[in-house]
């Protein structure tokens, strides 16, 4: 910052000096008035909010800028939302991102992304606000008639104190929590932790005493306050410790610049605003003004960017520091500037409307040698005593055609023009001298048009040779050269105009080589266009600007070649002129500004109006590079500039374009949002409209360079032209999640900048579309299907499982059945079957009751086991059933003495049945 | 001389056993006994050749009875009397270490002839019990017990089928002493199977 404050005071001081000198490049002052549209040139206050829009109070509305366009915010009778008065005084942006500011002594409220005006919370709307006041970065004080209110961020009151003074004071933040508030000369500190109200004693100090005198300016760091005084003058004055000595005048007089505001930039140097104009105060120096017209009660603001914006009775004015530095002479003509070479000290320089001149580095002043004027004259070139003047001889401005004379040299010793008498012999019909070119080794190189080729004058003999075409055998195809270049072994570089190839002296073999471009470039695949330009730099490298084709380095000793074309971030195919400094970057003068290739990273930098450039249509030969101080000069109708290639670098300013949706309709109706806020819209709010802001101090027409894009989901951008209007508007969009982004070309470089923020939102889809009611559909389907087909299992198993219970229990009492007459019946059969054996044997005479007793009860054992054999649930199925009837019909047959032949199938089929068709199939068979 | 032991629970037949046993020469009673508590005792002590033994008996039941002390009496071949012969415990009492059955409606000499034939090796076997046996070898086919040769499962497959033992002689050309005898063989392997099953069950635990 200091730099810039030693630049700044440079800058007015050399102002001063005599005209004809070089002189510094001045301040540019931007101004914004009721001509450009300001609603009042009574401008109250200047803030940036975080976005970038500058905020103007002035006495006919709340302003916003944007570098383009302003929009002011008014009192409106039909909105009981809107200000309360036109005038607006200081605008505070709060945590939240709205804006607070005073209007008539009233606080009221803006929201800067959806414009609306709207009252302030409760507390403060019946306060009487005389002042309104971001007292640090996290504190705002409100005065009021009778009390100081410190509120937060959000507006919320922390604090509050009697103010010592009841109207017309002062307050600015000190440090440590406190506040100083101060009026003519009483100066009391508030601590905001102590809750304590002290008063400072400043009554020594005249001219203070009993006098208007405010505090505007606190340096926390040296502990020193700044008094303003609108007739005194600026005092500092030193609080910790407080000395005998500790009010110091700075050396101004109040008359000097009636001073009501300053901005502090480092230690002691201040700048001032006052009714005389801006001006910069630094201690044991005269006061200099940098600004006249402010007006009354101005104000200094600082930006982000570093512009400085002067508000007061006047409208406002912008300046800024990082602008392109740069030395200038005027000429005395509106002479287009052509450039040749060094010799002595002297850079030469010819102009079609002045004649002959140089610049003489030592003496810093421009000498025109002579005023001869010579029609179409691209340059003069020194030699000996001789300067060569390239173009068409033609002497004097009422000279006629008949005046012509040819081949004209200034002659430095006789001061007089003259025609090199040697060049007659080898150009008899030349109308002009196209080169001459003194090479390292002191040959010197002429050549003249009408095709009469290149004449060598050899240093080491003095001798002439002349090369032409028409040799036999021809050394080249070329009727003559008008540029010239050379290498560190001394070959020369011939080219001629809108031709693309190159000559090439070879000085170890003396002859020369033609190179022809589209072959020796051969591997771009570009054809090659009229060669403007070529130079050849420190490393060797061959640089060719080709007009319609492009840049192309080739270094001779690696033969590496590289194109680069607009694709590359060349801005333009046309090149008036072209040079190399000394850090090996590549400047063009052309039809867009000074374009210069930084070989380092082989990006192009383009120097506009927007860096200060003072024009930027170059014409032919116009730029010239001085290795010896690293300057660069360049010409323009009238003018001679110079200026230091690497700080022309380092202060490059960078396009600090910011681009904001400033305003969105939803069916035509305005729709309140919040930035990067993800909008959700229903699904018939989906006609849409947007307005854009640009934000962009140093451009300030508007830009058309401007795209968008509509991405649905994540789809690829398609980009659109933005109207001049900047507005877009979508019809019927579809349900989804869109992202609408913009961007900027940005013509230097040929690379599009993205917008500042990326705008999401999202159309809702119809209820019945949405993914979570079909899911919840689909899952409730799944539910009630599983519900169902569970319900079915269950319910077969259930009934399985009673079947199965109910059979177990039929088989559990046919066995208990099975088991009972078997344990019960059958002992019972078999008891009385031996009882009645016994009663036989021991009765040889037997009755026949007995027999049959005996009969009766074999007989029911049988058939008991029959019964038996059929209740076996084992048994109720056909191969035991086969198998029970094969083995009972072949005893009973085989006891009859009858041959029994029964063969059972191997495999019998498993057919089960139940114990009452067994037994009556086997009682069947037997019976038959 | 064959010794004969009788445990019957009903006392009228136990009586006409006894009597049947005593009037024959050739046949000595050794013990009669109404439980498996009185008889086991005196079975181990006497060894009898023949054991005629009833199942359903009160307390310990004539499985039971067979296969506590079947081991402890090498040479005594168990005569299971039931009623009827497709009863499921007699194929549990055959596989605990019965050699054969007899049916309590069996007419005297048929009884005779069976317990002398039984004493003589060989054994009756009805179809149904054929087809458990069959099936009761046919789950172990895996283990390693003695299994049934090629002709014993052949006679087992025509037993199962419902064929008489002469039918079977005739059958396979063979006699019916040997086909008795094959069937006394397989009823050996059934114990010795069904032993070893259940050793390995009772390792297993």
């Amino acid at each position: 910052m200091s730099k810039l404050l030693i630049h700044i005071a440079f800058i007015v001081l050399a102002a001063q000096t005599a005209v004809g000198q070089m002189l510094t490049s001045p301040i540019r002052f931007t101004p914004y008035s009721i001509a450009e549209g300001l609603p009042s040139n009574i401008v109250h206050s200047c803030m940036q909010d975080s976005r970038g829009f500058i905020w103007w109070g002035t006495a006919q509305g709340l302003v916003r800028y944007d570098g383009t366009g302003l929009t002011i915010y008014r009192h409106s009778r039909t909105d009981s939302n809107s200000m309360p008065h036109d005038a607006a005084g200081n605008c505070i942006e709060l945590r939240n991102h709205q804006l607070v500011f005073n209007s008539s002594a009233r606080i009221w409220m803006l929201n800067p992304y959806n414009h609306q005006q709207y009252p302030p919370p409760v507390f403060w709307s019946g306060k009487k606000i005389a002042l309104l006041k971001l007292l640090n970065s996290n504190l705002i004080g409100v005065q009021t008639e009778h009390v100081t209110y410190f509120a937060n961020m959000d507006l919320g009151v922390i604090d509050s104190v009697k103010t010592p003074f009841e109207s017309g004071f002062s307050f600015i933040y000190l440090d440590r929590n406190r506040v100083l508030f101060s009026k003519e000369d009483k100066v009391f500190s508030y601590s905001l932790s102590d809750k304590k109200m002290e008063e400072w004693d400043v009554k020594k100090v005249e001219p203070l005493s009993s006098q208007l005198c405010n505090i505007e300016q606190v340096d926390t760091i040296n502990k020193v306050v700044f008094f303003l005084h609108y007739f005194a003058g600026v005092y500092s004055m030193s609080y910790e410790p407080k000395s005998a000595d500790y009010m110091k005048p700075y050396p101004v007089s109040g008359s000097d610049i009636g001073g009501t505001a300053t901005l502090r930039y480092k230690n002691d140097t201040l700048l001032v605003a006052g009714e005389t104009g801006l001006v910069l105060l630094q201690k044991s120096k005269s006061p200099v003004l940098v600004h006249a017209s402010i007006g009354q009660n101005g104000r200094i603001y600082q930006d982000q960017d570093e512009n400085f914006w002067i508000t007061g009775r006047d409208g406002i004015s912008r300046f800024n520091l990082k602008q392109l530095n740069y030395q200038y002479i005027k000429l005395p003509y509106p002479a287009n500037l052509q450039f040749c070479n060094k010799q002595d000290g002297k850079i030469w320089m010819y102009s079609d409307n002045f004649g002959t001149l140089y610049f003489d580095t030592h003496l810093q002043r421009v000498q025109v040698i002579d005023s001869t004027i010579i029609r179409y004259c691209w340059g003069a070139t020194p030699v000996n005593n001789l300067v060569y003047l390239h173009g068409n001889g033609y002497l004097g401005k009422n000279a006629t055609p008949d005046h012509n004379i040819k081949m004209l040299a200034y002659n430095l010793i006789t001061k007089k023009i003259t025609t090199p008498s040697f060049l007659k012999r080898y150009y008899h019909n030349a109308e002009l001298i196209t080169m001459v070119y003194q090479a390292h080794n002191g040959d010197v190189w002429y050549s003249l048009n009408t095709g009469n080729g290149i004449v060598r004058q050899k240093a080491a003999t003095n001798e002439f040779r002349q090369y032409r075409n028409t040799d036999t055998p021809p050394p080249f195809k070329m009727r003559y050269v008008n540029k010239a270049a050379e290498d560190k072994q001394g070959n020369v570089y011939f080219s001629v105009n809108k031709a693309s190839d190159i000559l090439v002296w070879k000085n170890k073999e003396e002859h020369f080589v033609e190179w022809r471009a589209d072959s020796l470039f051969s591997q771009t695949g570009n054809h090659f266009g009229p060669l403007a330009n070529h130079i050849i730099d420190s490393k060797q490298n061959l640089w060719l600007a080709y007009e319609s084709t492009g840049l192309v380095q080739y270094n001779l000793i690696t033969k590496k070649l590289k194109l680069f074309e607009r694709d590359d971030g060349l801005p333009g195919n046309t090149f008036e002129s072209m040079v190399a400094d000394a850090a090996g970057n590549i400047w063009m003068a052309t039809a867009k500004g000074l374009v210069c290739l930084v070989t380092a990273t082989n990006k192009f930098l383009v120097f506009t109006a927007r860096d200060g450039l003072p024009f930027t249509d170059f014409f032919a030969s116009s730029l010239f590079y001085d290795a010896t101080d690293s300057s660069m000069y360049f010409g323009s109708p009238g003018y001679l500039y110079r200026v230091n290639t690497s700080g022309l670098l380092a202060n490059k300013k960078q396009s600090n374009t910011r681009l904001y949706i400033d305003k969105m309709d939803v069916n035509s109706q305005p729709y309140y949002f919040q930035d990067n806020e993800n909008i959700r819209l229903e699904p018939v709010e989906n006609n849409l409209q947007f307005s854009f802001a640009t934000l962009d101090f140093d451009n300030t027409s508007p830009n058309t360079n401007f795209e968008y894009a509509l991405v649905k989901n994540t789809n690829a951008p398609i980009w659109q032209k933005l109207n001049s209007a900047h507005l877009i508007a979508f019809n019927q969009l579809n349900p989804g999640a869109y992202t609408l982004r913009v961007r900027m070309l940005n013509e230097a470089t040929n690379n599009y900048v993205e917008g500042r923020n990326i705008f999401r939102f999202m159309i809702a889809t119809k209820w019945f579309n949405t993914i979570w009611f079909i899911t919840v559909c689909f899952a409730t389907g799944t539910f009630l299907v599983w519900l169902l087909i569970r319900q079915f299992y269950q319910r077969r198993l259930e009934r399985q499982q009673v079947l199965l219970a109910k059979e177990k229990a039929l088989a559990d009492e046919r066995t208990r059945i099975a088991s009972d007459m078997h344990d019960d019946v059958g002992a019972g059969l078999s008891r009385i079957l031996y009882i009645s054996a016994e009663i036989k044997n021991n009765n040889p005479v037997v009755d026949d009751a007995i027999n049959k007793i005996v009969a009766l009860s074999d007989e029911s054992v049988d058939k008991m086991n029959e019964i038996i054999w059929a209740l076996n649930q084992g048994n109720q199925k056909l191969d035991e059933l086969v198998y029970y009837i094969r083995s009972q019909c072949g005893e009973m047959v085989n006891n009859a003495g009858i041959v029994f032949i029964c063969e059972p199938p191997e495999n019998i089929t498993a057919v089960a049945f139940g114990w009452i068709e067994s037994r009556n199939t086997y009682l069947l068979v037997r019976r038959l | 001389m064959i010794h004969i032991s009788i445990v019957e629970d009903l006392a009228e037949i136990r009586t006409s056993l006894e009597n049947l046993v005593k009037a024959q020469p050739d046949m000595l009673l050794l013990s009669s006994s109404a439980t498996a508590e009185d008889a086991m005792p005196a079975l181990l002590e006497l060894q009898p050749d023949v054991v005629i033994m009833d199942i359903n008996l009160p307390g310990i039941n004539g499985i039971e009875c067979i296969r506590k002390i079947k081991d402890d009496c090498p040479g005594t071949q168990f005569m299971i009397f039931t009623i009827y012969e497709n009863d499921e415990k007699v194929f549990d009492a055959l596989a605990a270490g019965a050699s054969g059955y007899l049916l309590k409606k069996t007419p005297t000499d048929k009884m005779l002839e069976a317990i002398k034939e039984l004493h003589t090796g060989g054994s009756p076997m009805s179809s149904q019990i054929a087809r458990k046996v069959i099936g009761h070898f046919s789950e172990k086919k895996s283990a390693s017990v003695a299994l049934l040769t090629n002709k014993e499962n052949e006679i087992l497959s025509l037993l199962s089928k419902g064929f008489l033992y002469k039918e079977i002689a005739a059958k396979l050309s063979i006699t019916v002493g040997t086909v008795t005898q094959h069937i006394h063989n397989i009823y050996e392997k059934l114990h010795v199977s069904n032993k070893t099953e259940a050793i390995n069950k009772f390792n297993k635990h």
